[in-house]
Order: structure tokens, then C-alpha cells, then sequence
């Protein structure tokens, strides 16, 4: 399969499982010695809220503690030293857990280490610095990543255009980009909002922080904010998008010398040439896309499929995407951020509803498609020192999610798997980076 | 003959002449005719090409037909549009050119050609050519709506703004451009400039005030452009006195900010503007009171009564008054006081103030109503209020009922009559009368309308239940819940399956239950604890045995002996590990602990025994989050 022989080109973190084996033996041994335990946190069907537990990790992690992430046992189980503050924190969040007495927790770990399965260990030590690019105006419901961090409790930081530009990035490792066309086109909802307040607000107090940051046009301001964050990733960071901020940022950095906007986004028209202009070297995970420039229209480019306009008629209740299965021992970025109690997950919509796989880069690791399909719908690639992951469809519990739509009450959906392929990305760079393993 | 024949050769010529000329006529005809139908049908294939976007190719369609109709609108039109989407400009501004060549005036084109300039990136040569067009005639405010026109094609509000407002300079005439200048200063968040405009036109045309207000309203829920609109009408009022339209403005800005002292002070001065003679303070009451804002309700009521209002609004404002203060009466929790010292408070002349608002007072407000307008609707209400104070805050049931009988005989046909009876009702059981309470429910049945006929059904159920007729009780509640939609359902529910599990272990105990449940509505909590401990003691064996229980530890809180509540559910939870209501009991325990002790470790510690001990309760998640924000999480 392309995904798994791509994943196992490019993965990076792996290895040193026999040190992490003999670590937690060591640990078990001494433990017995002085009568310690371990606290197992299940990932399976028998958990009660798979989101607040990525929390109680990262809490461990912000603690100073250390978090060993089962891969593939248990649907991703998490092991921590066992302690009464964190049982309580544990039952007060909702959180199952299972106390394990050393001999218990030797066992798990011998299992999860024996060469035969397809499981491994992957310890978790720093809480990542996570931010979320995001306008003044955003509220956490508008985006499925701030709606996971808010109710997992994983604390994150906002940032926008001028702590981008002024380098600030470079003091996070992870970064989420809230749901944002970096075209400059506002999301392409002037066919239908041109006239809400909210659609001129924002375009104006888009128009004016670019103006105060020394652009004459939002979108050279956006172009110019996508190729600081490829400068973020090329520099070792870690960043995670969903919906149309993943194909409008390829799309923007593809658009660096050409102006793609309609008069009514920037004033003049686009250059009738832009699509022979378009250089795909510069993007990070398609090629070869063509752009949808009708301002009428509310679509960026082929690469998002079933496309937006007309509306795509699907019957929720058959839509599914299945995720691929890696080798947890040679491929273990991409085993992280596929880790679930169940392998076919609720497909959703969004802007960008799926990603089109003949115009993905043959470089790009793909985690997640919708079987028998063109559609695919969870990506991981690497760029640089860093790697991008990004996730079609906008919100993983609201098939259809419209603007104005309510907030997702998360505590109805607390064994989402869907936001579980979330939170495995905001995880993923508290892991150990590990010798490749030969 | 030979002229005869002449004649007939010239006719026969004539004709003939006549019949080519026609001929020639309808070929030309033809002709012209197929050349219009092929420039229609280019004209449509060049434009079904702009729509879709392939401009090159309507350029070179728009060229062609231009050379044959090089006059003609709807071409060159195409053809410009076409160059500029083209980024053509260059040729765009050449077919301006050629235009101007037949109308050098054109101050349209002149000002289409500065925006052609303006799109092209040479802004100096376009602010050239706009300062030409307006130099013709700098009074013409249409040339400054041209030019701003194009610059907000090309989103330059701050220079339209500017091409504004020297319009508004050269014609002298200040009112020129408010709307369009509102606009653009609400959308780019200059707040004050545009209350500023908004003023202009509502000193021009006071009538438009709601219109000003829907528009202030686009920013004024932004607490920024709430104090900035604050600001600028602040000091036009301080400027201008007597201007009624900018108080209705400040008054509105306050309301809008729930800042209702201020507002009222605004009305004062209106009402004593417009000499309304009160009504505009009524109003302002009104509103209040339904902005649950009862200080500032009371005030503007009272002031409306004390001062020399229009006679039909008297009344209204007098029990709009008593509403107030009853409301904040139950605010400030002035209750306390036995029926017997009622009298004392109660009567004309007695001080009454919203300031420090009483039952007694607002009792008062309602008798001298009730006798200055007798047999009113207003009067009516009046003494359903009094009933409800006297039943609810002071347990009067005799001067309830009193109060509730005579709304019924009242002349009027309202459905307040029917809500009368039905709180007659409740005091007749209070009495212990409960034949007369179920002659009431039976006489509602037959007579109310169908939205009461479920309360009176539910009513009816429990008062079977007290009188231990479970079957007639199921009965009627079986036909409650079987309406979903009803608010009473589930009420319904949790009766029916009460009985329904305990009646077959034991009617004795059951009973005994219902009598004690009644002693509980009748407020007789001491001989309610009594009754429940004898189902302890009589029927130690039942079901109901920890329902008893919690009851017991329930009236002992509200009879504020809460060491001895504690105790009792502490019985719940040690004693009776087969009672189901354990979670219920210990979760009980926290609240006491939180809310009447005030001590929030022994609160937490609590709420976490019911995470710990009863991981699968209904209660878990209201612990976590009592102890969440005990805590202080931010939630």
C-alpha cells in the first residue's frame, strides 16, 4: 500500500523500544522493590471520554510527569505512575482509568514490546506549547480543533498576523490554523454573505491590520503569513490543519507571484493568467490542482472533493472513511496520529470536504480514505525539520456544519472518534524523538 | 387612344419602377436585417464568454463588433469590462479615450478613466483627472458621488470618505452625504464620526428616529460603539438643551446598556419636554419591569402616580408599582413575618418605598388600589396579587381564600378566574379541606378552557394520592404522560411510577407516605417527620424506607436543623447499601456542605465520594462540576 510504503520513507521518530523496554522493566523491578503502581488509562470501547483522557495526559505532561502512549493496545492506552492526586483528577474529569500493580503493568509492557504484534511503546515527555492561529474575533466554537483543546483542558495560545510576521512562532511546537483562507478571498463567501455584518467586518478588519502591517492587499499579507509558517515547519514545528485552511494554504503558497482575487477581495481583477502561473514546487502537499476563481463560487480549487458547489447530496448514515494501519514498530509518527478504538470513523463534511488523491504528492504519508474512493481524508507529511498533518471536513460531529450553526456540545460526543484523530496530533509532539530502528 | 396607350406605357413603367424599387427596398431590408441578427448573436457569444470567465476570447468578439459599431453602449461596455478583468488597462483607457473623443465632458467616463488610473497604480494621475471633473462644477454633488463610487469599487473607503466630505465642504451644505457617510464610518468602527452623521439626520427628520436607532443598533452592541455613540450625545444634549430627539437617542443608548438610572433620567426630562404628563415615564416603567429592572421600574411608576399624570394611565401605574415592589420584596427576602402582624403594615398612609420594598407595603399599594378603583381589571389583579402574597409569603390561608373567592365574583371574564380557583385550591388543601379542593378541581374541569384542563388533571392525581386512592391517581396520571409535549409529563411520570412500585409491597406504608406528603404540602413539617419516621418503625420491611428517610433529612433542613439533616443522609449512605438513592443521599451531603456550612473541602470531599463510590450515578456529572468550580477551574 503507497501509504504505508511513504510512511515508512519518512518516518523520523522510531526506535529505541528495546531501551524503553528495558527502562520500564527496570522501573517495574524497582517498583515492586518500593511498592509502586501504574495508573492505565484504556483508549478502548470500555473508556468514558476518550477526549478529557488526552487531556489527563497532557496534564501528566505539564506536571513534569512522563506518559508512556501505548500504540495499538488498548486503542491507544496511556500508562502513567500511579499517584491519588491523579485518580482524582481522573474521576473529577470523567476519565476511566485502571490501577495496575507493577506485576500488571510489567505485563502490558511485555506485551506491548513483543516483536510478534503489532504494538508498541512511545513515551511522552514535555507538554507541547500550542498555538492557535486565529483572528481577534474567534470564538473557540468555530473551529474543531479549539472546541477539542477547550473541552480536552489542553491549554493553548492565540496568535495572528503580527506575532506570526514578527517571528513569535518560533516560541511554540505545535500549531493549529484555525479555519482561514489564506487566498485573501475570505473564505469565499461573498456569493452568499456579501452583505452580513460579519462578512464585512471581517474583510475590513482584515483589509486594516494588512494595511497596518505594511501590505497593500490581504492576500500578499496571507501569502506572506503561509510562508512564515513554512518557514515554522522547515524549522522543526509541528502544524496541524483542518478543512479549508489545508488546500487554501497550499493554494497561497502555490499563488506567490500571482494575484488569484476578484475585485470585490482586493480591489482589481486577478491575473487571467494565474493558473499557467501557479508554482506547485512551493506547496506542501498538492500539485497540479486548478484553481476555481469565480468569486460565485464557494470552492478554491479541484482539489477538495466532492466539491463544494453544487452542494454534495450524501446520506450521512453510509458515509464513512477508513483509517490505514501502520506498523507501530517502523512507522510510529503515523501510527500515533492514527490511533482510535475503532478503524472506520463518521465521515463529516466541510468547505474542503476531502482531499483528492491524484493531486496529493507522492511524498505525502496518507493516513485516512474514504474506501473505493478518489476521497482521502487524513494526511501527514514532512517538511524540512517539521511535519504538517491535515484533516479534511469541518467538524468531525456535525455531518453538515453550516455558518451560524451551533456550537458542537462536546460532552455529548466524548468517545468521538473523529476528535480523537485531533487530539493524537496535539500529543504527537510531546513524543520522544527515538533512534530509527534498523 | 394613342394617349390612352401612352398613358397605360407610363402606368405600365411607373409600376414597374415602382415594383424594383420595393424589391430593392426588402433586399436592404433582409440585408440589414442579417447583419442585426449576427451582431446579436456575437453581442450574446461575447457575453456568455465574460460570464464564464474566458475574457481573452469576448475581447477579441467585442473588437470585431466594435469596428462596425464603434457607438455603440453595450459594446464598449463589454469591451472596457473585459480589458479591466484582463488587467489590460492600458487599452481599457484607450476606449475611455475614444469615447471622450465624442463627449470630451462625459464626467462619467472622465471619472471612470481617473479609476482606470486608480486600478492601474498610477493614483496621482486618477486623483488628477477626478479634480478636473469636480472643477467643472464643484456644486454638483452627483460628480463627488461618481468618483466615490469608483474608489468603493476598489475599497478605498478612506479616500471615498474624503471625496465625501469635500463635496459637503464646496456645496456648503452640511446635510449632503449623512447616509452614505454614516455608513462608511459605522463599517471602518469610526464610531463617533458616524453617531455624529446619525445625529445630522435626526435633527432633520426627528421622525426617522426608530430607522436611527436600527442603524446605531449595527455597532452599539459593541460596548466601544455603545460608549462612543454615549459620548457624542452626551455632548450635543450638553450643547443643546431642548432637543428632544437627542434625549430619546441618549435614553435608548442607555437602555441598551442596562444602565436603566440613567435612562429614567433621560425620560424625566423627556416626559417634561413633550409635557407627556407622565406617559413617557410609563412606558420607561414598563420596559423596565420587563427587563426585570424593578428599582428603576418602582421609580418611574411612582414618580408618574406623585405627579399630575393623564387619568388613564392612574391606575395602570399604581399596580405597576405594587408589581415593582412586590418584585423586589422577593429580591431583598423580606418575608419573615407571621400573619398574625400583618395588620400592623397594612393600610393606607403606612410608609411604603421601593427602597426598602415589604409584602405589607406592596399589600397596601394593592388594597387602596383596589378601593380607589373598584371594579376594575385592574383592581381584579390587584387582589389576585394579594391572595398570592397572602397564601405564598405569609401562609394566610383565610384571607387568601378570601382574596381568591372574590376575584371569581368579579364581572369580568378573564383567566384570572380560572387561575384564582386553582389557587383556591391549593389553599383548601393547606386547610385540610379537602372535599371543598376537589369540588373545586371538578367544577374547573367542566368549566376552564383546555390549556388549564392538564394542571387541574395533575392536581386532581395527587390529591387522590393523599387520599390513598392510588388507582384513581394511576389512572388520571396514565392519562397526563401520555402527552408528550405536556410540561406536567414528566411530573406525571415520577408519581405514577412512585405508586406503581411501592402500592404492591405495602398500601399500608404507602398510606402512611401520602398522609406524610400531604402534612409536607400543608407546611406541617414537624408532624410530616413524625409521620414518615412511623413508616421507619411500622414498616421497617418496604421500599419506601429510604425514600422516608431522605424525606426526614429533606424537613430537617427546612427547618434549618442541619447537623441533624446531615446525620440522616449520612444514614442513607452507611446504613442502606441496598437502597438505590445512596448517590442521591451523599451528593445531598455536598450540597449541605456547600451551600448551608459554607465549607468547600468537606463539599469536594463529598461530591468526590459520589465520583468514587458511584462512578455510574446520574449524579457524577453535576459533582464534578460542583467540585470544578469549587475549586475555581475555569469552566
Amino acid at each position: 500500500m503507497r501509504a504505508q510504503t511513504m510512511s515508512m520513507r519518512n518516518t523520523k521518530l522510531t526506535g529505541g523500544l528495546r531501551t524503553a523496554l528495558l527502562l520500564a522493566i527496570v522501573a517495574a523491578v524497582w517498583g515492586v522493590a518500593v511498592g509502586q503502581s501504574k495508573l492505565l488509562i484504556p483508549m478502548d470501547l470500555k473508556q468514558t471520554d476518550h477526549l478529557k483522557a488526552y487531556g489527563i495526559a497532557f496534564w501528566v505532561l505539564q506536571h513534569n510527569g512522563e506518559v508512556d502512549w501505548l500504540l495499538n493496545y488498548r486503542g491507544g492506552a496511556f500508562m502513567v505512575d500511579y499517584s491519588d492526586v491523579l485518580a482524582r483528577e481522573c474521576r473529577i474529569r470523567g476519565v476511566l482509568f485502571e490501577p495496575a500493580n507493577i506485576a500488571d503493568a510489567s505485563s502490558i509492557y511485555a506485551e506491548v514490546q513483543r516483536e510478534d504484534n503489532n504494538k508498541d511503546v512511545v513515551r511522552l515527555e514535555k507538554a507541547p506549547r500550542v498555538a492557535v492561529y486565529a483572528p481577534p474575533t474567534f470564538k473557540p466554537w468555530d473551529d474543531a480543533v479549539t472546541l477539542a483543546l477547550e473541552y480536552a483542558e489542553i491549554p493553548y495560545t492565540k496568535v495572528w498576523d503580527e506575532e506570526v510576521l514578527s517571528g513569535k512562532l518560533a516560541d511554540y511546537d505545535w500549531l493549529h490554523l484555525h479555519h482561514e483562507d489564506f487566498t485573501g478571498q475570505y473564505g469565499k463567501f461573498y456569493a452568499n454573505y456579501r452583505f452580513a455584518p460579519w462578512y464585512v467586518d471581517q474583510q475590513l478588519l482584515y483589509e486594516r491590520e494588512a494595511k497596518r502591517l505594511g501590505f497593500k492587499k490581504v492576500s500578499d499579507e496571507k501569502k506572506a503569513i503561509a510562508r512564515s509558517m513554512k518557514d515554522f515547519v522547515g524549522n522543526g514545528g509541528f502544524m496541524f490543519a483542518m478543512c479549508s485552511a489545508t488546500d487554501s494554504y497550499d493554494i497561497a503558497l502555490a499563488a506567490e507571484r500571482v494575484d488569484i482575487c476578484d475585485l470585490m477581495f482586493d480591489g482589481d481583477p486577478p491575473d487571467p493568467e494565474a493558473q499557467k502561473k501557479m508554482d506547485f514546487s512551493k506547496t506542501l502537499a498538492f500539485e497540479n490542482f486548478r484553481l476555481d476563481m469565480n468569486p460565485m463560487r464557494y470552492e478554491y480549487s479541484d482539489i477538495d472533493i466532492p466539491a463544494s458547489e453544487p452542494p454534495p447530496n450524501r446520506d450521512p448514515n453510509t458515509d464513512y472513511f477508513t483509517l490505514f494501519e501502520f506498523s507501530a514498530k517502523y512507522d510510529p509518527v503515523p501510527t500515533m496520529l492514527t490511533q482510535n478504538h475503532v478503524s472506520i470513523v463518521k465521515g463529516f463534511m466541510g468547505q474542503t470536504t476531502a482531499f483528492k488523491k491524484g493531486l496529493i504528492k507522492r511524498s505525502v504519508t496518507l493516513l485516512a480514505q474514504r474506501e473505493g474512493t478518489e476521497e482521502v481524508k487524513y494526511i501527514h507529511g514532512n517538511f524540512g525539520r517539521g511535519t504538517f498533518t491535515w484533516f479534511a471536513g469541518h467538524d468531525p460531529e456535525d455531518y453538515q456544519h453550516a455558518v451560524g450553526d451551533p456550537p458542537t456540545d462536546l460532552s455529548l460526543h466524548k468517545n468521538s472518534p473523529g476528535y480523537r484523530l485531533i487530539l493524537n496530533n496535539v500529543l504527537f509532539p510531546a513524543a520522544k524523538k527515538k533512534q530509527q530502528k534498523t | 387612344m394613342i394617349t390612352m396607350q401612352c398613358l397605360h406605357a407610363d402606368l405600365a413603367q411607373a409600376v414597374r419602377r415602382l415594383l424594383q424599387i420595393i424589391l430593392s427596398l426588402c433586399a436592404i431590408a433582409v440585408f440589414a436585417g442579417a447583419q442585426q441578427v449576427d451582431i446579436v448573436a456575437k453581442l450574446r457569444l461575447a457575453q456568455s464568454f465574460e460570464q464564464t470567465g474566458v475574457w481573452d476570447r469576448a475581447v477579441t468578439i467585442y473588437e470585431s463588433l466594435l469596428e462596425s459599431n464603434p457607438q455603440n453602449f453595450v459594446i464598449l461596455e463589454g469591451l472596457r469590462r473585459s480589458y479591466i478583468e484582463l488587467k489590460r488597462y492600458d487599452k481599457a483607457m484607450e476606449l475611455v479615450r475614444q469615447q471622450l473623443r465624442g463627449n470630451p465632458t462625459d464626467e462619467n467616463l472622465l471619472s471612470i478613466l481617473g479609476g482606470l488610473y486608480d486600478l492601474a497604480g498610477q493614483p496621482q494621475a486618477a486623483d488628477s483627472i477626478w479634480h478636473v471633473v469636480i472643477k467643472k462644477d464643484p456644486k454638483n454633488a452627483n460628480l463627488y458621488r461618481l468618483i466615490a463610487a469608483q474608489l468603493l469599487d476598489h475599497r478605498q473607503y478612506d479616500k471615498a470618505i474624503e471625496i465625501y466630505l469635500e463635496g459637503r465642504e464646496a456645496t456648503k451644505n452640511q446635510s449632503l452625504f449623512v447616509e452614505e457617510l454614516a455608513s462608511l464610518y459605522g463599517a471602518l468602527h469610526q464610531y463617533e464620526s458616524a453617531t455624529h452623521e446619525y445625529v445630522k439626520i435626526v435633527r432633520a427628520n426627528p421622525q426617522q428616529m426608530t430607522y436611527i436607532q436600527s442603524r446605531l443598533s449595527s455597532f452599539t452592541g459593541r460596548e466601544e460603539g455603545r460608549r462612543a455613540a454615549l459620548g457624542v450625545i452626551k455632548d450635543e444634549v450638553a450643547r443643546n438643551k431642548e432637543e428632544v430627539p437627542l434625549y430619546s437617542i441618549l435614553a435608548w443608548l442607555f437602555m441598551e446598556g442596562k444602565q436603566y438610572e440613567a435612562a429614567l433620567e433621560q425620560y424625566r426630562i423627556i416626559d417634561r419636554l413633550t409635557k407627556a404628563k407622565g406617559s413617557e415615564l410609563f412606558q420607561f416603567g414598563q420596559r423596565a419591569a420587563q427587563e426585570h429592572a424593578y428599582l428603576p421600574s418602582a421609580k418611574a411608576f411612582r414618580e408618574v402616580v406623585d405627579g399630575k399624570p393623564a387619568a388613564n394611565i392612574v391606575p395602570f401605574a399604581r399596580f405597576g408599582y405594587a408589581r415593582a415592589i412586590e418584585e423586589l420584596s422577593v429580591e431583598n427576602d423580606t418575608i419573615a413575618r407571621a400573619p398574625g402582624q400583618l395588620s400592623s403594615g397594612v393600610g393606607r398612609g403606612s410608609t411604603i418605598s421601593e427602597t426598602q420594598p415589604t409584602f405589607q407595603g406592596a399589600m397596601a399599594l394593592y388594597e387602596s388600589l383596589i378601593m380607589d378603583h373598584p371594579n376594575t381589571e385592574t383592581a381584579m389583579q390587584a387582589l389576585f396579587r394579594i391572595g398570592t402574597i397572602r397564601f405564598t409569603r405569609f401562609f394566610d390561608l383565610s384571607g387568601a381564600a378570601a382574596a381568591f373567592d372574590k376575584v371569581r365574583t368579579m364581572p369580568f371574564s378573564s383567566n384570572l378566574m380560572y387561575e384564582a380557583t386553582l389557587s383556591l385550591a391549593e389553599v383548601q388543601t393547606a386547610r385540610n379541606d379537602l372535599g371543598r379542593t376537589r369540588g373545586e378541581y371538578d367544577r374547573l374541569l367542566s368549566s376552564s378552557p383546555e390549556p388549564y384542563r392538564d394542571r387541574v388533571l395533575f392536581r386532581l392525581a395527587e390529591l387522590n394520592y393523599f387520599e390513598a386512592r392510588f388507582d384513581s391517581a394511576s389512572a388520571v396520571l396514565q392519562r397526563i404522560s401520555g402527552n408528550a409535549t405536556n410540561d406536567l409529563t414528566n411530573d406525571a411520570l415520577q408519581l405514577l411510577y412512585f405508586i406503581q412500585e411501592n402500592k404492591t409491597a405495602g398500601q399500608a406504608a404507602l398510606t402512611e407516605f401520602a398522609l406524610a406528603d400531604l402534612m409536607v404540602r400543608q407546611r406541617k413539617y414537624s408532624e410530616a417527620i413524625v409521620r414518615f419516621q412511623s413508616v421507619l418503625t411500622q414498616h421497617p420491611t418496604t421500599a419506601l424506607v429510604d425514600d422516608a428517610t431522605m424525606r426526614i433529612g429533606e424537613l430537617q433542613l427546612l427547618l434549618n436543623r442541619v447537623d441533624d439533616a446531615l446525620a440522616v443522609f449520612r444514614t442513607v449512605t452507611n446504613d442502606m447499601p441496598a437502597s438505590i438513592l445512596r448517590d442521591h443521599a451523599q451528593m445531598r451531603i455536598g450540597e449541605i456542605y456547600e451551600n448551608r456550612l459554607k465549607n468547600k473541602q468537606k463539599a469536594i470531599d463529598a461530591y468526590e465520594h459520589v465520583l468514587a463510590n458511584y462512578p455510574t450515578s446520574l449524579f457524577v456529572e453535576e459533582a464534578r462540576k460542583r467540585i470544578r468550580i469549587l475549586r475555581g477551574d475555569s469552566l
